[in-house]
């Protein structure tokens, strides 16, 4: 069965690993993803400023182009999602906004396209049995700490995919494929998000926005990572491609501030579903060239038979 | 250096800076009842000068110089764990993003620009950070 | 044809700064039936109501027509002053021009155009009023208390005492309420316990009160002074009158479930009492607990029971009952704080609520007044109370403000500080509200002496970390974000209204507000009173409150129900909706949209029949009459039509021509 699926910038790219994992995984339950045809950038971040009407014109065009091939896209990157899902609610409710944008990109959309996380389409259309009867590689052992951030659940009246404070689907997705699910307290705490362009800076762009602001992923992601390995988690998966950058990356300078810091891998949860599901694991970029903190050892030890 | 007192009268408290707070951000600042619960769930208050209950606190009193004037909405990182959590449904990270548009929007306020990432940076960064926050950093 | 006189009020600038009364007089003066016409500054002063009264003599009125505010405040005032020259007071009418006209309008002459509208209106319907006497029923001088907490408890010795029966109904299987849950009081910290089992022994010995404890009211019908009550009185398996509460049953029995009266804090067997100093001082049997009643699975407690007292067969039992007036104390209950996702979820032993807390420090509690957290029983050191814990939230808790939280969270902190020396106690807060005799010293004091560390600042986050519980707040007086790694943490739940209050309000028909609470008829001036008649409110079902405003409260609606008693007849105001029978097709539409079940139909004649005292004059039954039969008194159609035709004269004739 095909279903319309954005995949958006990141994951062509960066997250190669985390697309080719959810289209291939989804193959193995019998869907094919198709690409929403001549997809754009999403925007990357939901736009607040209530006034700003341009910076919906992105999404609903790309809602616009889904509607083409029904009235359902699935997505899986994070940002995409809650940029896509907001995007949605609001022109469902302000029509004259959405007259606005249709007028603008010059394509008819009355808001009528679900979106569609695959963390949900796993849970709601393929099922938890159906995965569990799938499952090729034993997984049992494998720590995990289920990571959600901040765009997969807030806000919860616009995106309602699950409890923003007490969130549970993405524990029950890695418990299905075998994974031994690590609870842990930070699983929606914020990494920090887009930040970490203030860290890469110059000298005198660091001086622009401040050094506060230039180490602020790494403190925010010292605290989730802390909280992770004395929960005992051997790593940590989400789905989110900038929260896995900022977790992965930040790693190298908590090292040097945090003594005894033991790093972790930060993978996709897809992958790891991939490789539950008996798929090649050399397919997912699950690499030190695609990962700082270099998760193929781990991969290794799960993934042997 | 700061002023001996700040003075506030009419002409502040109902500035068109608060209006037009209120109106890019679509939230009535008024609403808040400065709880502080913002603050105690920002993940983000040890890189800010002053509490994010205090920038909105600011606005409310239509201190127009020293709300624009604290990095705070530079260092909010848009993760909605405040508007999640407040009990008067104020989305403040809205109020943060209209402060950080009244100064980028006049023009020439970027607070980042492209040559200031070193090559290596920008080939390293994912494109969705890339592009999110060159949209909360520049005009 | 009557004579009208009307009277135009300045209501000083009020009226006066937007109506010109003196034109308003001249037109008044030319009406049909109007025979005198004047003005006053304030009609509803002394001398403005003798204006009234001279002029009845002066005049020969048949009728007055007093132009000022609404009826909702002084029509009772000036039909008794007409009463007083011989008036039939019924052919007093008041035409707002006060909150109808003059406080909405700006424009002068509009404003006085519009005065002059409704006046002429007015006085096209006190042209066609009936004389009206009150209709009377006879009076039932028994009272129905529902609720036997401190509220119930108070209000059912206040009218006892004043020589009235009373029934007092209550649902658990003891009286006392959460008062008898609570350690210690504030202001003075005398213990709850001490202080209220006396009145819950003065209840149960008392010759006019009849308790039904473990018991709920199913339904109430009829009308002020005479209501007809059914009551359920549930099975416990015990013979009250035989039970000399030894205990034996309970020690054998198997079962054992979590102590409500502890929050489960500690448990219970099957066959129980709540508290030591219940009253009742009867054994239950909880059957929903007990291995099973049908068929006997077990069968101890009777076993060992001396004086036979467990009867398996027991039965529900249907109380039937006529009262005179029905007392509303049903309480409170506190919000689940499972339902507080932030706060842990209710998943963290160690983050509990202030009923939990009340047991912890009690001497009866379950831990006999040490302070142990539930996780360990070790002795917490840190201890973090978190005031408006889903109170003052329109997002996710209850809007309003829970009241009696700042009180009992500082006392909290300061029992704890006297039980564990060494320990400290922090307090999150958003503003204290300390406003009543002593509190405000209280609560001074449990910083000053005590060294409670109040924060301002809402608590965001509650996780459990190790053994600790983390807490991430606030000190806005700082501008700091504060962690605290607690050892026990308490939260102020809202208060709601009692479990099932809201289901027995339908079924009393008595009104609640959007948050549930009861309903008083007006906030300020009567609080007690509920807008059905012949209900009252006690206590905190009607809205959060402490002990000594449910007592004041409890007695001040006692107070009420002994005046109605002072009575030897009821009478209820004769502006019904009748039956005109000739017209009546015996069709019953009135009879279905009747909220007070007033009107019957009576199938053999086919006509409508009205329970006069049960008619509150709603109009719903005229309004929907197809006939025109159901037509209400002094608000008839001819009225309505007249005064229609009066208001828009100058429209109608424009459509004429």
């Amino acid at each position: 069965m095909e279903i319309a699926y954005f995949p958006g910038c990141t994951l062509r790219t960066k997250a190669i690993g985390f697309d080719n994992s959810v289209r291939d995984t989804a193959k193995v339950f019998g869907y094919d993803l198709v690409e929403v045809p001549d997809w754009t950038c999403c925007g990357a971040t939901f736009n607040l400023s209530v006034d700003n009407v341009m910076a919906l014109a992105p999404p609903i065009r790309i809602l616009a182009n889904a509607r083409k091939l029904g009235n359902e896209v699935i997505t899986v990157c994070s940002g995409c999602y809650n940029v896509l899902k907001r995007a949605n609610y609001t022109v469902r409710n302000d029509s004259e906004k959405l007259a606005k944008i249709t007028d603008f990109i010059e394509m008819e959309y009355d808001g009528d396209v679900e979106v569609i996380h695959y963390l949900e389409f796993l849970r709601d259309r393929v099922g938890y049995e159906t995965i569990k009867t799938n499952i090729k590689r034993n997984l049992e052992g494998l720590k995990v700490v289920p990571y959600y951030g901040c765009q997969l659940l807030r806000p919860y009246d616009e995106i309602q995919l699950d409890d923003p404070e007490a969130p549970t689907i993405l524990d029950e997705v890695l418990d299905a494929m075998g994974c031994t699910v690590v609870d842990f307290p930070h699983k929606a705490e914020c990494c920090g998000n887009f930040l970490s362009v203030c860290t890469d800076l110059t000298p005198e762009g660091r001086q622009a926005v401040g050094e506060e602001a230039a180490t602020a992923v790494s403190e925010c992601s010292f605290t989730i990572l802390d909280a992770a390995a004395r929960a005992g988690a051997d790593l940590v998966a989400l789905s989110c491609p900038l929260c896995l950058y900022n977790l992965d990356v930040a790693q190298d300078q908590i090292e040097k501030i945090h003594f005894g810091f033991r790093k972790m891998p930060i993978v996709y949860f897809s992958q790891l579903l991939a490789i539950a599901l008996g798929l090649d694991t050399d397919k997912y970029a699950l690499d030190s060239e695609h990962h700082f903190v270099d998760p193929s050892a781990v991969v290794r030890s799960v993934a042997k038979e | 250096m700061s002023p001996v007192r700040v003075r506030i009268s009419r002409d502040k408290v109902r500035s068109d800076f608060v209006r037009l707070v209120n109106e890019i951000s679509g939230q009535n600042v008024l609403n808040c009842y400065q709880c502080g619960r913002c603050s105690a769930g920002c993940p983000l208050t040890f890189a800010m000068d002053i509490l994010p209950s205090q920038v909105i606190r600011l606005v409310q009193l239509g201190l127009e110089e020293e709300a624009l004037g604290t990095n705070t909405p530079w260092v909010c990182a848009s993760c909605m764990t405040c508007f999640a959590r407040c009990p008067r449904g104020v989305d403040l990270a809205k109020v943060m993003e209209a402060l950080r548009a009244i100064k980028l929007r006049p023009g020439d306020a970027d607070r980042i620009r492209l040559n200031q990432f070193p090559r290596e940076a920008l080939a390293r960064l994912p494109q969705q950070g890339l592009v999110s926050g060159l949209r909360k950093f520049t005009g | 044809m009557k004579r009208i006189g009307v009277f135009v009020c300045w209501c000083g600038s009020n009226i006066a700064s937007t109506v010109d009364v003196g034109r308003v007089v001249e037109e008044a003066g030319k009406l049909p039936g109007v025979v005198h016409a004047e003005d006053y500054k304030y009609l509803c002063s002394d001398p403005g109501q003798n204006i009234v009264q001279k002029a009845i003599e002066d005049y020969s009125l048949d009728a007055v027509v007093i132009s000022a505010c609404t009826p909702s405040l002084h029509e009772p005032t000036f039909r008794k002053a007409v009463e007083m020259k011989g008036m039939n007071p019924y052919q007093c009418e008041i035409a707002n021009i006060r909150e109808q006209c003059s406080w909405v309008h700006e424009d002068k002459e509009a404003a006085t155009e519009k005065a002059i509208k409704i006046i002429r209106s007015i006085v096209e319907k006190v042209r066609r009023n009936e004389s009206l006497e009150p209709i009377t029923a006879p009076l039932t001088k028994r009272a129905l208390v529902i609720g036997a907490g401190i509220s119930g408890i108070q209000a059912a010795l206040d009218i006892a005492n004043s020589g009235y029966e009373v029934l007092l109904v209550e649902k658990q299987p003891s009286i006392g309420g959460h008062m008898a849950q609570l350690s210690e009081t504030f202001p003075t910290l005398d213990c709850s316990q001490c202080i209220l089992t006396p009145k819950m022994v003065e209840v149960s010995r008392h010759p006019k009160i009849r308790l039904l404890t473990y018991s709920e009211v199913l339904e109430i019908s009829g009308f002020l002074g005479n209501f007809n009550v059914k009551i359920l009185k549930k099975p416990r398996y015990v013979d009250e009158t035989l039970c000399n509460s030894c205990g034996e049953c309970s020690e054998v029995c198997p079962v054992v479930v979590p102590n409500e009266f502890e929050r489960g804090l500690s448990s219970r067997h099957a066959i129980y009492v709540p508290f030591p100093q219940a009253v009742p001082s009867v054994y239950t049997l909880d059957a929903e607990a007990c291995l099973g009643l049908f068929p006997l699975a077990c069968e101890k407690c009777s076993k060992v029971c001396e004086t036979n007292a467990i009867n398996y067969d027991m039965e529900p039992e249907i109380i039937e009952e006529t009262v005179g007036a029905v007392v509303v104390a049903t309480g409170y209950d506190l919000y689940p704080i499972d339902e507080i996702k932030e706060y842990g979820n209710g998943k963290i032993p160690d983050v509990i609520d202030g009923l939990h807390f009340e047991r912890l420090l009690s001497a009866s509690g379950p831990t006999e007044g040490v302070v142990r957290r539930p996780s360990d029983h070790k002795i917490p050191k840190e201890v973090v109370f978190v005031q408006c814990a889903g109170s003052r939230d329109t997002e996710r808790g209850k809007p309003y403000c829970s009241k009696i939280c700042c009180m009992y969270t500082a006392k909290h902190a300061m029992l704890y500080k006297h039980k564990v020396p060494d320990g400290q106690a922090y307090i999150f807060y958003i503003d204290v509200r300390a406003g009543g005799k002593g509190y405000e010293e209280f609560y001074q004091r449990g910083i000053e002496e005590d060294g409670t560390v109040y924060l301002r600042g809402k608590v965001s986050r509650i996780f459990q970390d190790g053994d600790k519980v983390i807490v991430w707040g606030s000190d806005t007086l700082t501008g700091k974000k504060i962690e605290i790694a607690a050892d026990m943490v308490v939260l102020a739940a809202p208060i709601v209204p009692c479990e099932g209050s809201d289901d027995l309000a339908r079924r009393l028909k008595i009104q609640t507000d959007a948050n549930g609470f009861l309903s008083e008829v007006h906030p300020k001036l009567r609080p007690v009173e509920s807008i059905t008649a012949g209900f009252f409110l006690a206590g905190a079902g009607q809205a959060p409150k402490d002990i000594p405003e449910a007592v004041a409260q409890a007695s001040g609606a006692a107070s009420k129900v002994v005046a109605l008693f002072a009575n030897d007849v009821v009478e209820h105001d004769p502006m019904i909706v009748g039956v005109t029978e000739d017209m009546c097709s015996g069709c019953g539409v009135c009879v279905g949209v009747c909220p007070f079940g007033a009107r019957e139909l009576d199938t053999e004649r086919k006509k409508v029949k009205v329970l006069e005292v049960l008619c509150e004059g709603c109009g719903a039954c005229s309004a929907a009459c197809p006939t025109g039969a159901a037509q209400q008194r002094n608000l008839n159609d001819e009225q309505l039509t007249s005064m229609v035709g009066a208001t828009l004269a100058e429209a109608l004739e424009g459509s004429d021509s």
